[in-house]
């Protein structure tokens, strides 16, 4: 069934929430890349932006599996996850692949390439997310 | 790649630069009205000038492993920079005097109606009809129709699309699941084993179209009527009459933004009953007109505007604004110089006397 019941997405949050994966993303890039550290993070430390990951990827995991108390509606919107299993290389695996990389991101080990594919591909969903709600911003 | 992201950032540094100057040279005393939106303009910017430095600086700015993020970010840029160039500049620079009449009046209704919301802005210089920019409060229509002012029920249908944007659950949710319903299992619109197994994309496209598009119309629709009364449904026959589409199109396996002019007809009428006030004559006059028109409605066409969605919507509608304070149009058209009074005495004569309406409107509202 198809679970949409919150279609009149925002282009704001659309926006807001293609932002705010991409630049968590990049910054956890950028710490398993080895780029300088920010001021007051020091190297070796946990960093903290995997959490942020982590919470975004759980909140994709409850809309792509909804249990008995979670509201019928969500903010992410089934357009992001059209968009999502359309991008995934592998769309049958992909609820098993976030909640292991939700794991991974948790537990502070090491991500593989495939991971920062998946996490890449979130990206891009959410920014065609974005950019279809932005043309949406006009109504007539 | 990364060279040409970096061009891109530069341009639009110096683009949003450029436009930050002009938003600087309006004159924030001339309209009271335009204040916030010059100051709005100003700092979204500024701030996207300071957010584009800040991604040309990032160190690992160049580097391919980030290149499809870098431009993820750029385009939430680009698209604030769209914001301003394509919705506030040419309010900021194009105002006039006709635009603030037409500002004021929709402001005065909005009071008498209890608008619970920031007050819309009006321009005058639409090519596209009416549309609305529900994030700015923004709401253009061309300067002939806009300004007459028995097209101001359509002004109304653009208010709704605000309304709608800051309560969707308030006024569509009930409908929003009851959609959902006729797509899900066992649902009207889902056939899988049956002979019409074959219109599988058709439906497909049909629950696609209601949730992304048509759900919204219907509903704003139904606010239009909910806030101004009878006078909206004229008007929406005005529309029809004007324009050279199909009063039963679309139908299954068509596209369109908007839903047939019948079926919102349906809605609009809908609301009219559930009012207490019943427009026998507004139906008669659509029937009979669809009929000398030659309009036919095919054997799909009931499927595509379950009657259930449209009773729930109205329901959903009427009750959400009540909910969030909006007055319903008989609890303020009865002042004669309310804008739904003068609504109804307007339309009233330009179906009665269409000589006398212009003078009429010369003399009653200035536009």
């Amino acid at each position: 069934m198809d679970t949409d019941t919150h279609p009149l997405s925002q282009y704001s949050a659309a926006a807001v929430f293609s932002r705010m994966f991409t630049e968590t993303l990049i910054q956890v890039k950028k710490s398993s890349m080895g780029y300088r550290q920010r001021a007051g993070e020091s190297a070796g430390q946990p960093d903290p932006k995997r959490k942020d990951l982590a919470f975004m990827l759980e909140s994709i995991l409850t809309f792509l599996h909804p249990g008995e108390d979670t509201p019928g509606y969500n903010w992410i919107g089934q357009r992001f996850l059209v968009y999502l299993q359309a991008s995934c290389s592998q769309p049958d695996r992909l609820e098993d692949d976030l909640e292991c990389l939700r794991q991974k991101l948790l537990e502070d080990e090491d991500l593989s390439q495939e991971d920062f594919d998946l996490l890449d591909e979130i990206a891009i969903a959410a920014d065609k997310l974005a950019a279809h709600t932005f043309k949406q911003m006009r109504q007539d | 790649m990364q060279g040409f992201l970096r061009s891109l950032l530069a341009d639009l540094q110096h683009q949003a630069g450029s436009l930050r100057e002009r938003v600087a040279a309006q004159d924030v005393r001339a309209r009271k009205e335009l204040r916030d939106y010059i100051l709005f303009a100003y700092t979204y910017l500024e701030d996207l000038r300071n957010q584009a430095q800040d991604l040309r600086d990032d160190p690992a700015f160049g580097d391919p492993a980030f290149l499809s993020n870098h431009l993820q970010l750029y385009r939430r840029l680009n698209e604030r920079y769209a914001v301003v160039d394509w919705y506030l500049m040419p309010l900021l620079e194009r105002y006039n005097e006709r635009d603030h009449r037409l500002t004021q009046l929709c402001r005065r209704f909005a009071g008498e109606a209890n608008w619970p919301l920031h007050q819309p802005i009006l321009t005058t210089f639409s090519n596209q009809y009416f549309w609305t920019n529900p994030d700015l409060y923004i709401i253009s229509v061309p300067g002939g129709e806009g300004l007459n002012f028995l097209t101001f029920p359509g002004i109304c249908h653009e208010m709704g699309h605000i309304l709608l944007k800051q309560f969707p659950l308030e006024l569509a949710g009930k409908a929003l699941v009851k959609l959902a319903a006729y797509r899900g299992e066992g649902g009207i619109w889902c056939m899988e084993q049956d002979q019409r197994a074959e219109k599988e994309g058709q439906l497909r496209l049909l629950y696609d179209l209601w949730k992304d598009a048509w759900l919204a119309e219907f509903a704003c629709d139904m606010i239009a009527t909910y806030l101004v009364g009878q006078p909206y449904g004229w008007q929406h026959m005005r529309l029809w009459a004007n324009s050279s589409s199909a009063a039963y199109h679309p139908s299954l396996g068509d596209t369109s933004d908007h839903p047939a002019y019948d079926a919102r007809m349906q809605g609009i009428l809908a609301v009219l009953a559930r009012s207490g006030q019943p427009a026998p004559e507004l139906e008669e006059m659509w029937a009979s007109h669809l009929k000398a028109a030659g309009e036919r409605v095919n054997a799909d066409y009931p499927l595509c505007y379950p009657q259930e969605i449209l009773a729930t919507l109205a329901d959903n509608v009427m009750d959400g604004c009540a909910r969030v304070g909006l007055k319903r149009f008989d609890e303020h058209s009865g002042n004669p110089d309310s804008v739904a009074g003068l609504l109804e005495t307007g339309w009233n004569l330009f179906l009665e006397d269409p000589g006398a309406y212009a003078a009429w409107q010369r003399k009653t509202i200035r536009l």
